[in-house]
């Protein structure tokens, strides 16, 4: 089940020279307790995306969904279902199978059509998504957050929250921990007594690796290892359920870098947290996700189980990208196998994004953006290497 | 602190923020702030003691003519207002030619000998219009059109991304092999160590902890730092249960732990490492170590 997902989602910034696509029509999803990583090189909008998803900034178009629950099958044999979810309107059986377990859709119910294999019924403010599984269609219940105002929005920031790169610039200097961890309990109503409180900060830098008298420290007394970990402490004290972690040892040391990714695996086991991991860092990413996306000038060129992606590189700026990363075993040295830079986001090339940079690129590249497919098993979006009977 | 890089050799220096690489570099070419104080040592080049020299012999035969440094973050050292030719030529009229054509012919050379696509159109380019691999390849550019024979490279690829990374490290290889050019390469990335160097130097503390043939850093490491440097980064460990990691954070140095400086953070410390600082050991071929217990790490 997905703890978030979003469709066709889109974030455009205007500039001078024109529009740029920091985000263009990524679809994907967050299951409940996986990491998922996403790499790619600076200005291929992972951080914008992670932003995006948070609605830290507004959507330009798309759909955030979160928190999905799965609330009842139904059995049927898929055609006929396709048939009955692709009429406008809502078929009567599908609205009487809705009615049977207990979900009575209005008569202004609307669906509408997702990618192939999945639907959305919209219904006075609930969401619901139906999915075409083998022998018949799964209902799940979700929360679409992308249209709903800031104070709508304000009992979900507690459900997601954002650990930043630079952990001196994301803590008041002028705040002690307490005061850090003090503001969002507070905010929140999380805890009824200045004890309860107490304890419940003690145990999360506990979790940190940090101690009680840390509580009354400033930033600056803090070294750069404890000043992340405070702010992961602060992102977790409200017990999300789902957080981004934008380059959160980018701007540490390695041997404390390792520390703070033993500590994130910790938290996530005891707090029952789903992360999205962005790092430039591909050997990082590959250490810590269960999957992996992998992201080219705003959008999602393969993503897949970490493993899988990794032994099986099937999109050729993944293979590069990879190819790329130094390794630290002196005898597997790397022959700089991509070419060229990546181009401005302003105005990307046509086509395919990677085809100007691309070794197997062919006239179809050029003229037409391939879909983010399924094959081998993950996604992938290539001409070429996307389908697997090529 | 001793250290030799050889002809046609890529040694790097590696170690922690704050552990004195940079500084090690500065001191070499004499660019060390005012409130600096060299307390003694030598800096010799083709055996001269560059620390004997003065500034303007420093200046005018030294900087740029033998030795070259290029810097972390490349837009900061380009000029924003002149173009990216105008920059380069402005080393070789300096040091080569004063004849303008001509000058400007070898920019081009110099932009294709570091494998910039269409020179031309680089020539006439801002800093602002290239990318931090372009940027950073004029830089390179710059240095060779001086003929430096040592490049002292301070974290060049950290502000690049991967792909330019890698590019940019095949450059300064192929340097090596048909310029025989030497390059003192500082970085704190334990992986581009092994990608590109042949002798590594590992530091801690402004001090040397190892030094030895890049295999052997990687497959016999006898210092208890270069051994968890290692092993802390992710790609020799896939799984994150396996990481290690050193306890504790790199020392401020202006009150260092008495004796070895990383026995507060080491595994294998005991009473001696508190009291005396270990002497730098030949241990094999090139392979030196500061431990008092090299023997005991595997």
């Amino acid at each position: 089940m997905n703890i978030v997902e979003t469709q066709n989602l889109k974030k455009f910034f205007q500039s001078k020279k024109g529009t740029v696509k920091a985000v263009n029509d990524v679809s994907l999803n967050v299951i409940k307790g996986e990491t998922l990583g996403i790499v790619g090189e600076s200005g291929c909008g992972k951080t914008t995306l992670g932003r995006t998803i948070l609605k830290l900034i507004k959507p330009t178009s798309g759909k955030i969904y979160f928190d999905e629950k799965h609330l009842f099958d139904l059995k049927l044999n898929p055609r006929k279902a396709k048939g009955m979810l692709e009429n406008d309107g809502i078929d009567p059986k599908l609205r009487k199978s809705f009615k049977i377990n207990k979900y009575e859709l209005s008569p202004n119910a609307r669906v509408s059509k997702m990618n192939p294999n999945s639907w959305r019924v919209d219904d006075d403010g609930a969401t619901y998504l139906v999915k075409g599984e083998k022998n018949s269609l799964k209902v799940y219940g979700v929360k679409d957050i992308t249209g709903i105002d800031d104070n709508e929005m304000r009992q979900y920031r507690k459900k997601m929250n954002i650990v930043f790169q630079d952990p001196v610039s994301a803590l008041n200097p002028q705040m002690t921990v307490y005061d850090h961890l003090n503001r969002p309990l507070m905010i929140h109503n999380m805890v009824s007594s200045e004890d309860e409180k107490l304890r419940k900060m003690v145990d999360i830098l506990n979790t940190m690796g940090l101690k009680a008298e840390h509580l009354i420290r400033y930033p600056h007394e803090l070294s750069g290892g404890q000043k992340q970990r405070v702010c992961i402490a602060r992102a977790l004290c409200l017990e999300p359920d789902f957080l981004v972690l934008d380059e959160p040892t980018s701007a540490l040391d390695v041997s404390v870098q390792s520390k703070i990714l033993k500590l994130l695996d910790r938290a996530k086991e005891k707090f029952d947290v789903s992360y999205m991991f962005i790092s430039h860092n591909i050997n990082l990413v590959r250490a810590i996700s269960d999957r992996l996306g992998v992201m080219y000038l705003g959008k999602l060129v393969e993503i897949g189980e970490t493993s899988d992606v990794f032994q099986d590189p099937k999109h050729p700026y993944t293979k590069g990208l990879f190819k790329s990363v130094p390794q630290p075993d002196p005898d597997k040295r790397v022959k700089a196998p991509l070419t060229g830079e990546v181009p401005s986001p302003v105005n990307p090339p046509k086509g395919c994004a990677f085809s100007p940079r691309c070794p197997h690129s062919k006239a179809v590249c050029e003229r037409e953006n391939p879909d983010l497919i399924e094959a081998y098993g993950r996604k992938i979006a290539c001409h070429i290497f996307g389908k697997e009977n090529f | 602190m001793s250290l030799t890089v050889k002809k046609g050799e890529i040694h790097g220096l590696i170690g922690e923020t704050g552990c004195g690489k940079s500084v090690t570099s500065l001191t070499t070419l004499g660019l060390l702030d005012n409130n600096a104080i060299i307390r003694g040592g030598k800096v010799l080049y083709k055996g001269v003691d560059l620390l004997k020299l003065k500034e303007k012999t420093l200046r005018k035969e030294v900087r740029g003519n033998e030795i070259s440094m290029i810097f972390q973050n490349p837009s900061t050292s380009l000029n924003p207002v002149y173009t990216a030719g105008e920059q380069i030529r402005e080393s070789i009229v300096l040091y080569q030619s004063d004849d303008k054509e001509e000058a400007q012919r070898l920019v081009l050379d110099e932009l294709d000998r570091v494998k910039l696509p269409d020179p031309e159109d680089v020539y006439e380019k801002y800093p602002h219009e290239l990318s931090g691999g372009m940027m950073q390849r004029i830089m390179i550019a710059m240095m060779l059109a001086c003929n430096s024979n040592l490049l002292i490279a301070d974290e060049p690829t950290t502000a690049l991304d991967v792909s330019i990374q890698a590019q940019f490290l095949k450059v300064l290889e192929e340097l090596k092999e048909k310029e025989d050019l030497s390059i003192l390469y500082i970085t704190h990335d334990m992986a581009v160590i092994s990608e590109i160097c042949d002798v590594v130097t590992v530091m801690y503390g402004g001090q040397i902890a190892e030094t030895a043939e890049v295999h052997d850093i990687f497959n016999n490491p006898r210092h208890p730092y270069t051994k968890g440097l290692i092993h802390s980064v992710p790609g020799v460990k896939l799984n994150i249960e396996e990481f290690e990691t050193i306890p504790g954070t790199v020392p401020r140095l202006i009150n260092p732990p008495p004796g070895c400086r990383f026995h507060p953070r080491c595994e294998y410390a005991q009473k001696i490492c508190k009291e005396k600082k270990p002497d730098l050991e030949y241990i094999d071929k090139d392979h030196f170590v500061a431990c008092h217990f090299w023997e005991e790490v595997k």
